[in-house]
């Protein structure tokens, strides 16, 4: 048995296919998939440098995407790392009052994320962070 | 879901989302600014298998469920949070960030409502 695995085609395309960009899903390639996901939060003020240190448990340095949403903006999630609104800046989404200036370091223990807080009075950061089974 | 805590002040401080946590996840810890990995409690919800099923809805036993395996039918499975204030985590099951939400009595070590 050599080959062997599962494959979904897209609708309208044969199973049997020999091109895998008619596939939706085949375990011939590497999915990345979610090895542990989760959130964390903290409050504080502007000017701030606030520091989120997750020890992940898995034994190699994985890959990671980190997300960080603010109470005084709560709809929306912008993706980490990032060069907020620095003073001066130019904010290309519009909300210069939400400011932040992040930083993701990550390895075979720890997820560290550094935000340094720019709005002009008390808030709350949450992150939500995606640990995936594929080593940087 | 497991729900790291502020030992002293009972603020939530994280999470690690899902329903089932094996020996990665329990190893995990985590801290924020001015604390210590040290200072955080856990919570640790797991799922738990509640009903099975038939494909019609009524409950049956394991032994029957063995039974219509063997015979090729399908049997429904249900799973509930294995925890007292499994409402709760119902709810954050659906919505994972609401718990910020909550925070921890440290009394008594059960979420409460902020």
């Amino acid at each position: 048995m050599s080959d062997y695995g599962l494959k979904l085609s897209a609708p309208g395309f044969d199973i049997t296919t020999n091109d895998p960009r008619n596939l939706i899903f085949s375990s011939a390639f590497n999915t990345m998939a979610i090895a542990v996901q989760g959130s964390s939060s903290q409050t504080g003020n502007s000017g701030d440098i606030k520091t989120f240190t997750i020890a992940h448990g898995l034994a190699f340095t994985p890959f990671a995407l980190v997300f960080l949403n603010t109470s005084f903006f709560p709809s929306y999630w912008k993706m980490c790392p990032m060069m907020g609104n620095s003073p001066g800046a130019v904010d290309l989404i519009g909300n210069s009052d939400i400011v932040f200036n992040t930083d993701i370091r990550i390895d075979a223990t720890n997820l560290v994320v550094r935000v340094q807080l720019h709005n002009g009075s008390s808030d709350t950061v949450t992150l939500k962070y995606y640990l995936f089974n594929a080593a940087i | 879901m497991i729900i790291f805590f502020n030992k002293k002040t009972g603020d939530i401080i994280g999470t690690v989302e899902g329903r089932i946590h094996d020996d990665t996840h329990q190893m995990m810890g985590m801290s924020i600014s001015d604390s210590e990995e040290g200072d955080a409690g856990k919570i640790v919800c797991q799922w738990k298998v509640s009903a099975l099923k038939t494909k019609e809805g009524n409950v049956i036993t394991p032994e029957e469920a063995n039974s219509l395996r063997e015979n090729g039918q399908e049997v429904y499975i249900e799973h509930e949070p294995d925890h007292p204030q499994k409402d709760i985590f119902f709810l954050l099951d659906k919505e994972p960030i609401k718990v910020y939400e909550y925070k921890v009595d440290v009394a008594t070590g059960k979420l409460v409502n902020k």
